[in-house]
Formats: C-alpha cells, structure tokens, sequence
C-alpha cells in the first residue's frame, strides 16, 4: 500500500486535501527543485504528482534520475497556463527511444 | 575482434561461421522483438494521448470549482474543510508483462468517496464544497490512471531503446566484423594451399 503526493502551488492545494490526498505546498518552482529530491528516496510513496511546470526547472540530472526510477512514479499534471511551452516530458522520453519527434496531440 | 587476433586456422573458420549463424538469428529475433515493441508501444501512445487529455479537462473542472469554492466558502472555510478530511485513498502496485518487459498496475482504493465519508461536517459546508471534492477526486482518478500509462510508457521505451541498440550493435558492429574476419581466414587459407601446391609444384620438378 502506498501513499499519493501531490506536490502544487498553495491555491490548489485545498483542493487536493479535499481529495484527502498527502499534499506539498510549495510556493513556486523554486520550492519544488528543493522538495522533489528527497521525496525520490521515500519509499512509502507510490505515485508523486507535480505541477507541470515546476517539472520544467529541474535540471537535467534530476530529471533523467526521475525517468528512471519506477517507485515513486512521478507524473506532471498539465496545468492549461499561457507562457509553459516547451517540450513536454513524455514527449522527450519518445524522441530519445524511437528518434522521431511525436507530438501527442488532442 | 580486430583482424591482427585471427589465427587462420581451419577450426577457427568453423568457430566463427557459427558464431556469425548465432548472431544472425539473434539479430533477427531482436529485430521482431524491436518491432513488436513499437506495436505495443502505440497502442499504449494512444491511450496517453486520451488520459493526458481527459486530466487536462480535469484539471481544469477541479480548478473551477476550486474557484467558486473560494469564493462561496472563502479560502478559510476551503481550507477548515480540506484539513478535516481523513480518509486517504491508497494506492497498490502490481505487475503485468508486456512481450517481457514488466510494466506496473495501479491500483487505487477509496479515491471516490461518499458524502458522509469525507470527514467535514455536512451542515457547515455548502454543496459547492462537496462538488469540489468530487471534482479533485475525479482529478486524483484521471491522475492515477494517466500514471500507470505513463509509467508503461516509459518502461517500453527504454526497453526499445536497449533493444534498438543490440540491433544496431549487431548488425553495424559484430556481424559486419565476424564476416570480415571469415573472409580474412578464407583468403588465408587458399593463400596457403596455393603457396603448398607451388611448393610441391617445385619440388616435383626439382626431383624429376
């Protein structure tokens, strides 16, 4: 049995409370790059979701150390916000394995 | 294997035709097994493009819903119910096999709950909290789902990944050069039994 995390920005975090899911405030990216670490090495943790975008400021090394750990499975939740372009992450796993660019389009 | 370390034997040409019918098979059963992982792996790209979509609009409704909660309850109300909030929905994991590459299953329990269930009191709290829970709960759901997906994904491409490469080894490094080194020892050989036929040649001449 394991535990869900939601690690997101305080406005949402009531919400996932409500869901009666473990919640990590954090207050922006900034906080995230510190708190995603050490939540890697919790081993009661199952499923960690993140805010996209604070997905997209952790360094290469983090993130290559996230793609290839199996529990906790970390998963960015796509928040719908102008200016978070850039390459998703499932998208840039694709381009790695298969040496095509997929765009996931819907 | 560089060419210097062949001895031209006849035994070691009979070494390396086996070894080069071995890696030939080997490269074609992993060749199939490179592409029977692409197979699946759309299939399941599929799937991701839907659950990714489906916890977009999610995201979005729980985000609504969030907002008119704030607004109706305000923030302090939002927050007094959502620390209230006991039951805390549990995740198992398990797992399946995919042509032998184990992807998990997720399992979750008690993510949708009832009214009563839910631990804030039912009279001080509006309706609008209610829906709000049930919309993050639906995002909690969508979240899970799109996590085991994910995760399968992510699993089958890295093992397309390794496979792709043992093809690519085997056909662009090893096979190319246990054939080369084949050629070399059969040049060697006949090379040898001409310069042995010479040999006798003069010999025969030399004595008759």
């Amino acid at each position: 049995m394991y535990k869900f995390t939601v690690v997101t920005d305080p406005d949402t975090a009531a919400g996932f409370r409500l869901a009666g899911v473990e919640v990590i405030e954090v207050d922006g990216p900034e906080g995230a790059r510190k708190i995603i670490p050490d939540l890697l090495f919790r081993d009661d943790t199952g499923i960690i979701a993140v805010n996209e975008d604070y997905m997209q400021v952790l360094d290469d090394k983090l993130m290559s150390k996230i793609e290839k750990t199996y529990r906790p499975i970390i998963i960015p939740i796509p928040i719908q916000k102008r200016g978070v372009g850039g390459v998703s992450y499932v998208e840039r796993l694709l381009r790695r394995a298969i040496g095509y660019n997929i765009v996931l389009r819907r | 294997m560089a060419l210097k370390d062949v001895k031209p034997t006849r035994s070691e040409l009979i070494a390396l035709k086996k070894r080069i019918a071995l890696s030939e098979r080997g490269y074609k059963i992993l060749k199939m097994k490179r592409d029977g992982l692409i197979i699946e792996f759309f299939k399941i790209l599929e799937q991701a493009k839907d659950s990714r979509g489906m916890l977009g609009e999610r995201y979005k409704k729980a985000q609504e819903m969030m907002a008119v909660a704030n607004t109706v309850e305000g923030a302090i109300g939002v927050k007094t119910a959502a620390f209230s909030v006991q039951e805390v929905p549990d995740i198992s994991l398990s797992s399946k096999n995919i042509m032998g590459v184990v992807v998990p299953e997720i399992e979750a329990s008690k993510v949708k709950k009832g009214l009563i269930d839910r631990g804030y009191g039912l009279l001080g709290t509006t309706s609008v909290i209610d829906e709000t829970a049930s919309a993050f709960e639906d995002l909690v759901e969508a979240i899970i789902e799109s996590a085991e997906i994910e995760s399968t994904m992510k699993k089958l491409l890295d093992e397309i990944e390794s496979t792709k490469r043992r093809v690519n080894a085997l056909e662009f490094k090893v096979i190319p050069e246990l054939t080369e080194a084949r050629d070399f020892i059969k040049m060697r050989l006949d090379e040898m039994e001409r310069d042995e036929l010479s040999r006798l040649k003069k010999i025969k001449a030399h004595s008759g």
